[in-house]
Order: C-alpha cells, then structure tokens, then sequence
C-alpha cells in the first residue's frame, strides 16, 4: 500500500514534474493570484464610488435600491470568478441551482450555514445562487472606501443591530449566509468553536436552516495560507446543501448539535470529548 | 442612584433579559467577568444585554473600545452605565 500524499503534494504537485522550470511557474502562479486580488478590491472601489450614486439616487423604494445593486454586486462577483477561473485559479460549483435541501421551498427564506474553508466563500456562493446576503465582519462594513457598497447590497455588519437587521433581511426575502466558526477555518483540517448567532436569527425569524457542506480541492485561500502560496492546479470549491433543519428556541443546544454534525460529515473527531479534555 | 442598587439593577436586567432561569441576580458576582468564564455568556447574550441596557436607562450603546471593555463585569457595566446617564439626563 502507498501512503497517501502529504497536504503540500497534494497542493504542489508540479514540483517533481517541472525542476528547475517550477519557480518561472510559480511566479506566474503568484502574478496572476496578485492580479485577483488587486482587480477584486479596485473593482470594488470603483463599483462603489462610481456605481453605488447612481443605483441609489435612481427613483425606487428602499428595498428595489437594494436589489439593484445586490445584482451589480453579484455581476461584479461573477466577473471576479470568471477571470479566476480562465486563469485556472479558482472555481466554485455547486451540484444544485439553489440551496435548498429537502422539501424547503424555493420562495423559502432561509439561514444558510457553511464552514468556511477559503477566502472566496463568500463571493462564490453569492455568485452561485441568487438573493444571498452575508453577514460581514466590522473591518470590512466600516471600511470607508467600502462601507456603502457593503451595507447597499444587503449584507449586515455584525454589531449591535444585527438580529434585527438579519430578521429584516428575511423578510425581504434574501437568504441569509452565516458562517458559524465567525472566521475561516483553520488551514489544513479541523473547525473553529461555533458561535449560536445564525441559529439564533433562525429561530426569531421562524425560517429554516439549510446546512452547506464546503470543499475546497486542493486547499486554497485558506486562514493563514499566503497568497504567493496558491496551489498549483485550480482549486475546485464545491457548495452542497446536505440537510434542512427547523429552528429550535433552544439556540444553544442547536448549535452544539450542529457543530457535532459537520465534525462528523467532514471526518473530524467529536468536538464535545475535545472540549472536556481543555 | 446609589453604587450598590444600580448593580443590582443590571443584575436583575441580566438576568431578565438573557433569561437566566435558576440564577438569583444577587448571586452574581459584581467583579468577576461575564463572558467566557463565571456566567460564561456569549456574543448573542452581549447583543441582547445591550439592547436591553440601552431601552432601560435610556442611553446609547455604541460599538466602541469602551463599550466592549464596559461588558467585562457588573461593576463596569455600572460605571458606564453612570457615565452615559450623566451625559443625556433622562
């Protein structure tokens, strides 16, 4: 039996195969990877300085505002993906056309809950389905360059107003992406304690909760992973619903539940026998 | 409002507001911390105390450096609570 490759094989495979051509790859790989992320945050900039006026000064009601520039903002997305994808960097699927599980209804609102395996999560699945708004963190909802556009297509800042401003997001009828783990997960296998705020918001809200799983192959764009340090081949993320869930009044309880949950779909050992160890 | 009966105050607020079933507000302690350990609250127990602090004792509850540091224990909550009241007397 072969010993299954090792997390950098699996991610720098073209080492062995190129020699000494390997490193002119990887400046390429590196200069391409950098071009992303400069044309994903000019982009952004420009789409809120020169777009944002016009998507809000044109007439319509509060809620017609934010759907216009919800879809600029999903086009813009779309755009970054497509680009990443013809440069074989990056490249989200998903084996359905919305997130829904079971007998949830497609008109259904509803909270979606994903681990978070790279820094395009967000971007992939807004950009993959329609009416989806993430909660977004106060760095990046306060930016001031951004903070408009951020705040115009929908997404909650986290702070103070969340829980009303999530609920209010269901009722307009977006879907409300909430990554538990509150940041990435940790590179290279394991999840981050969950926190019970999306299980919360489901709960007050009374809307489902459609559980995404997240994979990431090979590994990319991860939490502490530098950029210049992308995988050599494009990395593939793949979103799939695999179950709906009620809400329960009990938010603690659910969360714990649903920690264990992922631990298990994504082969990790069981949070509860780690935490009474610490 | 005297130092003792505002701590008791946000303690029964604590209490009422997070539901805390089978905990005596009295019972909770003025200096030990709130979150993480002692009551061990989370994020969504500091969203609501806030909220609730806020509809209470009239005052504006921000999302600054001295907000998060009031929410350490009942005796900062209690200072802070003091110094936004002085500021917008109800």
């Amino acid at each position: 039996m072969t010993e299954p490759p090792s997390l950098s094989e699996r991610m720098y495979p073209w080492k062995r195969r190129l020699g000494p051509l390997y490193w002119l790859y990887r400046g390429w790989r590196g200069a391409t990877t950098g071009l992303c992320f400069v044309a994903f945050w000019g982009g952004a900039v420009i789409l809120a300085w020169l777009g944002i006026p016009w998507l809000w000064l044109w007439p319509g009601s509060r809620a017609q505002k934010r759907r216009r520039t919800h879809a600029a903002m999903r086009l813009g997305f779309k755009l970054f993906h497509g680009i990443m994808h013809a440069l074989r960097l990056y490249h989200p699927r998903s084996p359905v056309a919305l997130p829904r599980f079971g007998d949830v209804p497609a008109d259904q609102p509803c909270v979606l809950v994903a681990n978070h395996p790279s820094l395009c999560d967000v971007t992939s699945i807004a950009s993959l389905f329609p009416n989806v708004v993430a909660v977004a963190r106060p760095s990046l909802a306060n930016f001031p360059l951004l903070r408009w556009l951020v705040r115009g297509m929908g997404f909650v800042p986290v702070g103070v107003h969340m829980l009303e401003e999530c609920q209010e997001r269901l009722r307009s009828g977006f879907d409300l992406l909430v990554f538990p783990e509150g940041t990435r997960s940790p590179f290279g296998g394991g999840l981050q304690v969950f926190h019970r705020g999306a299980f919360e918001i489901a709960a007050r809200a009374g809307v489902p909760i459609i559980l995404l799983e997240l994979t990431c192959v090979p590994p990319a764009l991860g939490k502490r992973l530098p950029i210049w340090k992308h995988p050599d081949h494009q990395a593939i993320l793949t979103v799939e619903p695999f179950a709906a869930i009620s809400p329960s009044r009990d938010s603690r309880a659910l969360c714990r539940e649903i920690e264990r949950r992922y631990h298990q779909i994504l082969g990790y050992p069981d949070p509860a026998a780690r935490r009474e160890v610490t | 409002m005297t130092e003792p009966a505002l701590n008791q105050q946000i303690k029964e607020l604590i209490v009422d507001a997070l539901q805390l079933e089978g905990v005596d507000p009295s019972s909770i302690s003025d200096s030990d911390a709130l979150f993480g350990s002692g009551l061990s609250l989370d994020s969504i127990d500091a969203l609501e105390l806030a909220t609730a602090l806020a509809r209470k004792f009239e005052i504006d509850v921000g999302q600054d450096d001295e907000t998060r540091a009031a929410f350490r224990s009942v005796n900062h909550l209690a200072a802070y609570v003091t110094a936004k009241s002085a500021v917008k007397p109800s």
